[in-house]
């Protein structure tokens, strides 16, 4: 077997068989199947308990429409009202408000609205919340003096109750992939979110295992295991070895990620799985993965310490962030120029491409171009860690400088 | 006779390296046989390490040759050299007999190959025991212990050793150098880096003492030292040493009351003169120790 495959061969199995392996593998689904069943244990929490209101207005008509919606729309098991009303016996509005504010200063109540003058045609209304005052509450509230409002103005302007139904219903809107009618509607949601699950997953398996390698580079160089290790191959080998028995421990890992992933959706019955998705995941993240792979190992020959070694790494922790951070403009405008430009920059190819290609039909010289580019820079990126780490692992004691990397890579 | 360099000889030819303008290795050339134990011997410092390094392919020398057999020490040759560095080091999470298989796989060995001599070196340094545990969980001495299997394990050709003594109690040494001996009589080269004169004495049939990167003196052990052992006396004096003591011997070593140095005239002038000094306890015609020859040679001790 070739030197490069037994270190590859020991780095994956010695990995896989570890605690911290088997630990992050299982809790990885784990937190997977969490997050399956967050959203609905969310959406539970949303029938709020309700709470104690006071409503001043001028002369208790808005009180009177406002409460109705409440009593008709948030009611207990027993029929109750979730937003029980305090009689306020104040005459005048100033004075009225100046005891409600009491009240929720007492704690006797859990919000005030106030209702001025001209609020049909201004629409300007004015909530204190006090301390059990949620979201959703406040959420509950407004839609209920929304909906007061438009009766209101519905009355006033003696619309019949067909037109106000015609105005109250909202459109339909059906959208369809790729042309095609038959095709199952798609989740607007699902268009934002699957491209930057996608990268985040990509994020992660490039830059765990590429931090992974480093730090393995730096453990060996601490405990010297490395110059046994390189009189026997060349660092050449060593360098490949790791970043293929990482690599491979890092796809083990997504394989196993993704069928608990598929599982839980088959389960839950959602969306069918996308293998397209998937195929451009390893097209463009394998390449990338030995780009980052190969500077981080560069990184790990030329530190002691893994503290030492985060603060020069740091900056190419960001770089693949970008494209997150501007993930609304690639998904929204897949086909920009910015965005078709920026494909071709080989560090952030493999992120803003995976988004491009689960939004929008790409060219085909547009996936073949940066892909190259990417395998290029992969390559390239690979000689020259190879000449850093060779020259740099056994400089024990002493720190290498910018000027001499690029000497070492010249002459190399 | 066949001509150097072949026939499994180790020939290094003016070897130098400088490390940022300083010169590490100097101009270092050396012969070793099959057969033949070399000490490699010098202050911390000289360029021992930084030699043995250009030998194994892990530095490249600046200038210079290595070959082994005639050939060029490329990766493929070196592998049949045994290595145990300086610097030691062990997978500590890994277990015993697996680290030990995935190093001598490194060394060209097959699996069941590996796993056989693994079993037959863990029984030989008594780590049978140990065999399935992480090797965290065994002391220094014992993981040296390993390190040493590693650098054996591939049944190596030559063997290059960097102060493979330091840190073994006195029962695991003289398991060492048993084992050094018994490849010796395998017909395997060894060559062995140290400060620790007395293990070079016990153990080496020819040395190569460097200084600051330098060859200062190379040689079969035995005639150094009949070269270096003329006239040299260790003399004890009843009280402090006195003074004029240099014009009647050269000295190499002494403390308050006893000398060790060369005699400038014959042995019974000179005892006659060193008892016209103060009065002599005694005096003893010794053979020089090497401790003694590289402050002969160099005007200092080895640190």
């Amino acid at each position: 077997m070739m030197p490069a495959f037994i270190v590859a061969r020991w780095e994956y199995l010695t990995r896989l068989r570890s605690k911290a392996f088997i630990l992050s593998t299982l809790l990885m689904p784990l937190l997977i199947i969490a997050m399956s069943f967050l959203p609905t244990l969310l959406i539970q929490k949303t029938e709020s308990d309700g709470l104690a209101l006071a409503i001043v207005d001028l002369d208790g008509a808005w009180e009177r429409d406002i409460g109705s919606v409440l009593d008709e729309r948030h009611t207990d098991a027993a029929g109750r009202t979730l937003y029980p009303r305090y009689y306020l016996n104040a005459t005048d509005f100033s004075q009225k408000r100046t005891q409600a504010i009491e009240l929720l200063n007492n704690g006797a109540i859990d919000a005030v609205l106030v209702i001025g003058d001209g609020f049909l045609e201004a629409g300007t209304v004015s909530y204190i919340g006090g301390k059990r005052s949620g979201f959703i509450e406040q959420e509950q509230v407004r839609s209920a003096v929304r909906r007061a409002r438009r009766i209101a103005i519905y009355e006033q302007g003696q619309i019949s109750i067909h037109t106000r139904n015609l105005i109250e219903h909202d459109i339909s809107w059906n959208s369809y992939a790729d042309g095609d009618a038959d095709r199952a509607v798609v989740d607007e949601v699902q268009i934002f979110l699957k491209p930057i699950i996608y990268t985040l997953i990509l994020f992660m398996a490039i830059f765990l295992s590429a931090q992974i390698i480093m730090r393995g580079i730096i453990e060996e160089r601490g405990n010297r295991v490395i110059e046994i290790l390189l009189s026997s191959i060349s660092s050449k080998d060593l360098m490949t070895g790791k970043i293929l028995g990482i690599g491979l421990i890092g796809l083990t890992q997504l394989a196993i990620y993704l069928t608990v992933a598929m599982l839980t959706q088959l389960y839950f019955r959602e969306a069918g799985w996308q293998w397209e998705g998937l195929v451009w995941f390893l097209i463009f993240g394998i390449p990338g993965y030995f780009l980052y792979a190969a500077i981080f190992a560069a990184f790990g020959s030329l530190f002691e310490s893994d503290q030492e070694a985060q603060q020069f790494v740091g900056v190419f922790n960001i770089i693949p962030v970008l494209p997150l951070l501007f993930s609304t403009l690639i998904i929204m405008q897949p086909e920009s120029l910015a965005v078709r430009v920026a494909s071709f920059v080989p560090p952030i190819t493999p992120f803003i491409m995976i988004m491009r290609l689960t939004v929008s039909d790409v060219a085909p010289w547009e996936i073949v171009a940066p892909l190259l580019l990417l395998i290029i820079s992969a390559y390239l990126a690979m000689r020259w860690a190879g000449i850093v780490f060779r020259t740099a692992i056994l400089l024990y004691g002493k720190r290498a400088t910018l000027p001499e990397i690029m000497r070492w890579v010249r002459s190399g | 006779m066949s001509e150097p360099g072949t026939n499994g000889d180790l020939v290094l030819t003016d070897l130098r390296k400088a490390f940022n303008g300083t010169q590490a290795v100097d101009g270092i050339s050396l012969n070793i046989k099959p057969g033949s134990i070399t000490g490699l011997l010098g202050p911390n410092g000289a360029g021992k390490t930084t030699t043995i390094r250009i030998v194994m392919g892990i530095l490249g020398a600046d200038s210079g040759a290595v070959a082994y057999g005639g050939q060029p020490v490329t990766r493929r040759v070196s592998r049949k050299f045994g290595y145990l560095p300086e610097e030691r080091g062990l997978y500590q999470k890994a277990h015993l007999r697996e680290s030990l298989i995935y190093l001598g796989r490194l060394k060209g060995l097959t699996k069941v190959y590996a796993t056989q001599q693994a079993n037959h070196y863990l029984e030989v340094f008594d780590l049978g025991p140990f065999a399935t545990k992480p090797v965290r969980n065994l002391s220094k001495g014992n993981q040296q212990k390993v390190q040493f299997i590693a650098a054996i394990i591939h049944s190596p050709d030559l063997l290059i050793l960097d102060e493979p003594f330091a840190g073994l109690d006195p029962v695991n040494q003289i398991l060492l150098k048993d084992i050094i001996r018994q490849e010796q009589a395998r017909g395997v080269a060894v060559l062995f880096s140290t400060h620790q004169m007395e293990q070079v004495e016990q153990l080496c049939d020819q040395i190569c003492l460097i200084d600051r990167g330098k060859v200062v003196l190379s040689g079969a052990l035995a005639e150094i030292k009949a070269d270096h052992g003329e006239q040299l006396v260790e003399v004890a004096f009843e009280s402090d040493l006195p003074q004029g003591l240099e014009n009647i011997i050269a000295i190499v070593d002494s403390n308050e009351t006893t000398v060790i140095g060369h005699a400038r005239k014959s042995l019974a002038e000179t005892l006659k003169e060193l008892t016209s000094l103060g009065p002599v306890i005694s005096f003893k015609v010794k053979e020089p120790t090497l401790e003694h020859i590289f402050i002969d040679i160099v005007g200092r001790k080895l640190e």
